[in-house]
């Protein structure tokens, strides 16, 4: 199964969060790269079906964005999100899977296996107001995993994390793109660069790279920080470079 | 002779327990993450998913007690003011100024504050992404506990309406006045506010939406306002048709508002 976006576009008043954003994305990690207000956000967004774009599609086999059977395959995780008053992470977790549509069995049962995941088991029936922003981050990605998603998309989910739950985040997210599509956007290029499949860039809104560490051929951080510079037209584009609406040859 | 094995072999029991130590499962999460765990998983534990109904009896354990509360002490209220002991001349006489129906209608703009309330509450706590991503999204959950309070806000209404032509020596335009207007009024005014603005501010506004709209109950009896309008032939119906309307087409604008993350763009950094 593919993600396939087409034409994707929203704009706000005078600036456009996303332009003419297509690609197909299969199963494997995806690294979304772009610095602060290049429209990720957005795009993940209309990903989740959370905005609606203003043209454009998103279809995952045959369900559309807005449908229940589309919404039933995601996992996401926002940048921030919040909780009731009083939730404990366990609380927090079957609630959301009531949400998910799983059964009060099967939901007590992913939980608890959530919770051991991401290391929350012993504080399970703590308050969330009590948790520090790792613990916290660590549960939202619990979440984005209860309905044992197809399509992952998840939204800087590295802010707050220690570095050693950096490394066990990376494992995971790796072990969970071999079954699964996982998109992840950050701006920190190291958390992709070692399990990224493909990397994705964007900037002003705009798909300005799609292709895979091959195609860029050296450091990743540097290949980011040059796309943020003038482009010099006289040099050769690498490959997955989009121009317009194509891609050069490497792309998808 | 029969006693005394077993009691050998408790013995035995607790001995074995306090010497043997139970190891902790070694790959335990490398089992979890495997893919025959995983696809023997998805086919057989995870594959029936709750329907509908089953979805309404969930949402409506989160739904916070202080709204059944409410409802209940609203409920009460109106039983006790009308019971025979409260009829005896003192309480009476001190009752004179506000009697039963314009004490409830006083009361039922709070009803219909709690009930938009928990329709905000997603907003407020910063659920609106997570539930909208979720299948059974935003706008179900807001369906389901409009939906559940709604009926249950009815039904006291319901049942309320005919105790003021029996007890309350009220007719029914009177007591329709009392009861049902301040609750249409209170939902008129009170969904644009929950649209258009969020966190403290919203709680704030609402607030002194329902405590002006209970005031306005209050000071309308005590100036005799409200029996001149239910003097006024066909003006209480007409006011219940125009608010009811209103609430409708409000409830609705807002239900359609929570299909999509409502978000400016301004707020990214």
């Amino acid at each position: 199964m593919e993600l396939h976006i087409d034409r994707l576009s929203k704009h706000y008043k005078n600036k456009i969060a996303a332009d003419r954003i297509s690609l197909s994305l299969g199963r494997g990690v995806h690294g979304l790269l772009g610095a602060n207000g290049a429209g990720k956000t957005t795009l993940m967004r209309m990903i989740c079906g959370i905005l609606r774009p203003d043209s454009g599609t998103v279809t995952f086999g045959r369900a559309d964005v807005s449908t229940e059977e589309y919404r039933s395959i995601l996992g996401y995780l926002p940048q921030d999100f919040g909780y009731y008053p009083g939730f404990t992470a366990e609380d927090f977790l079957m609630y959301m899977a009531a949400l998910k549509g799983l059964r009060k069995t099967d939901a007590r049962c992913r939980t608890e296996e959530l919770l051991s995941l991401v290391g929350l088991e012993t504080h399970k029936k703590q308050k969330i107001k009590t948790y520090s922003g790792g613990m916290k981050q660590r549960l939202g990605i619990a979440q984005a995993l209860l309905n044992r998603p197809k399509l992952l998309v998840l939204d800087e989910p590295t802010a707050g994390l220690d570095p050693k739950e950096r490394v066990r985040f990376r494992e995971m997210i790796d072990r969970i793109g071999q079954e699964s599509i996982v998109l992840l956007s950050t701006h920190i290029v190291s958390d992709i660069e070692l399990i990224a499949d493909r990397i994705l860039m964007m900037k002003d809104g705009r798909l300005i790279f799609n292709g895979t560490h091959e195609d860029i051929g050296e450091n990743l951080e540097e290949f980011y920080l040059k796309q943020f510079d003038d482009i010099n037209p006289s040099a050769p584009a690498p490959a997955g470079t989009v121009t317009g609406s194509k891609i050069k040859h490497g792309g998808i | 002779m029969k006693r005394n094995h077993f009691k050998q072999k408790t013995l035995l029991t607790k001995t074995l327990r306090s010497l043997y130590t139970v190891p902790a499962p070694e790959r335990k999460d490398t089992f979890f993450q495997s893919s025959d765990y995983r696809a023997a998983a998805r086919e057989t534990l995870y594959s029936p998913r709750i329907s509908w109904s089953v979805f309404l009896q969930t949402q409506m354990h989160y739904i916070r007690k202080w709204n059944w509360l409410l409802t209940l002490c609203i409920f009460a209220a109106a039983i006790l003011l009308t019971l025979h002991p409260w009829q005896t001349p003192a309480p009476q006489e001190q009752l004179q100024e506000l009697s039963t129906p314009v004490i409830l209608s006083a009361c039922i703009p709070f009803l219909a504050l709690a009930t938009i309330a928990e329709a905000g509450r997603s907003a407020r706590f910063g659920m609106e992404e997570l539930e909208l991503s979720a299948r059974f999204s935003l706008h179900a959950v807001l369906c389901a506990r409009l939906g559940i309070l709604g009926v249950e806000n009815l039904l006291l209404l319901a049942v309320l309406m005919p105790l003021g032509p029996h007890f309350w020596e009220t007719d029914l335009s009177m007591t329709a006045a009392c009861i049902l207007l301040p609750y249409l009024l209170t939902c008129t005014l009170t969904l644009p506010a929950v649209r258009k603005l969020r966190g403290r501010d919203c709680t704030i506004l609402c607030t002194g939406i329902s405590a002006l709209v209970s005031v306005f109950f209050l000071t309308a009896y005590a100036a005799d306002f409200l029996t001149r309008a239910v003097d006024t032939p066909a003006l209480i119906p007409a006011a219940l048709l125009f608010f009811g309307v209103a609430a409708v087409l409000e409830l609705r604008k807002y239900i359609r508002q929570s299909e999509e993350l409502t978000w400016n763009f301004t707020l990214t950094g």
